[in-house]
């Protein structure tokens, strides 16, 4: 038996103490998922982006809010970042007046053309491949999985990518513990099930460009960029 | 039969116990945010979605209420918060702001300028209100 699957029983024996080693194995568990080994931010480092455009991102998923939703969730997090982030709306709007109204030609302008309009240092391409609640027998599933690509807006160049789900199911069937954790933060911003979905896109935009050594590294308008570089660089150099 | 009935609530207890942990050590992982977002992400869904639609004069008092909410606070509203204020201005049909709007954003992130002066620059071809 798995130390996880033994904790009930303790927690039935000692209810307090149970439940204090159950939160200090969760911190322990979370505290290291932030130490793994990072992502190769060389490309990103050399490359050092200040200015992110965003493009409204391209659905997989055919469902009607998909794309949108998950624009409204992108910025915050690349902005506390310490990125600037272009005003998404505003370059939606600019697309469209300019005869491309699908988030699919959007992603087929060429970077030449993006810069010559924009002039960001990067573009973000994100994809949604999941969105929404599928209904099963016992329970519900509602889930939102992004896949994103930082390009450098002058070579083309990938400069990160990553990729982020949150679910979170109606039923106790047990979630796993993405499941549980998208339930704890959920919780967190008051969900108005009506969109349920919109909730559970921003947790995975922050995990998927804020989680440490995984999501982007702090640009420049966060103070904490230089160190996060040289520990990335010192954690290279142990390798 | 009584295993099977007890089983779920200490499941139960082990569960709020881990919910909780995650809870604070993601809270550890992350500072307070830096800008004040107010309903600015909600304004950006309403007004990509709406297809025109859009109570724009409502979307403008939420925007203004949140750089009020900003300067009391003294903290800096977000990146593209004043170039959407002058998007909604545009299409309120009210050039004067939107093009004041699109200033302040230019000074605030200088980013921006290329792309912002670029949609000014072109505005000034046609009379009246800046198309983006």
């Amino acid at each position: 038996m798995s130390p996880i699957s033994n904790l009930p029983q303790r927690v039935h024996a000692t209810r307090k103490h149970g439940f204090k080693a159950v939160v200090s194995l969760a911190l322990l568990l979370a505290t290291s998922a932030c130490q793994s080994t990072p992502y190769d931010y060389s490309a990103l480092i050399e490359s050092n982006p200040k200015s992110i455009l965003v493009l409204p991102p391209l659905d997989e998923t055919l469902e009607v809010d998909a794309s949108y939703g998950a624009l409204s969730t992108l910025t915050r997090p690349l902005a506390e970042q310490g990125y600037y982030v272009f005003p998404v709306a505003m370059v939606d709007q600019v697309m469209r007046s300019n005869g491309l109204p699908m988030p699919a030609e959007m992603h087929q302008v060429p970077l030449a053309k993006l810069k010559e309009i924009f002039e960001p240092d990067a573009v973000l391409y994100v994809t949604v491949s999941n969105w929404g609640t599928s209904y099963q027998v016992l329970n519900s599933q509602t889930a939102v999985t992004l896949h994103a690509q930082l390009v450098d807006a002058n070579t083309g160049a990938t400069l990160w990518q990553g990729a982020a789900t949150v679910a979170q199911n109606s039923g106790d069937g047990g979630g796993g513990l993405a499941g549980m954790l998208a339930s704890a933060l959920v919780s967190q911003i008051v969900s108005s099930a009506v969109d349920q979905s919109r909730d559970l896109s921003m947790q995975a935009s922050n995990m998927l460009l804020r989680q440490p050594n995984r999501g982007l590294l702090p640009g420049p308008y966060d103070p904490e960029r230089a160190a996060a570089v040289q520990d990335f660089k010192d954690q290279m150099a142990k390798q | 039969m009584r295993r099977g009935t007890r089983q779920p609530r200490r499941r139960t207890r082990a569960r709020a116990g881990w919910v909780a942990g995650l809870a604070l050590s993601l809270a550890a992982c992350q500072s307070s945010d830096r800008y004040v977002w107010g309903d600015y992400e909600d304004s950006v869904f309403r007004v990509t979605t709406s297809a025109g639609e859009v109570d724009v004069q409502n979307e403008l008092a939420e925007m203004l209420e949140l750089v009020e909410r900003a300067a009391d606070k003294d903290k800096p509203v977000p990146p593209g918060l004043h170039a959407h204020l002058g998007l909604l201005y545009s299409l309120a049909g009210d050039s004067g702001n939107a093009e004041a709007a699109f200033r302040t954003e230019m000074a605030l992130y200088p980013e921006s300028a290329a792309f912002l002066g670029g949609v000014l620059e072109r505005a000034k071809g046609q009379p009246g209100v800046p198309q983006p």
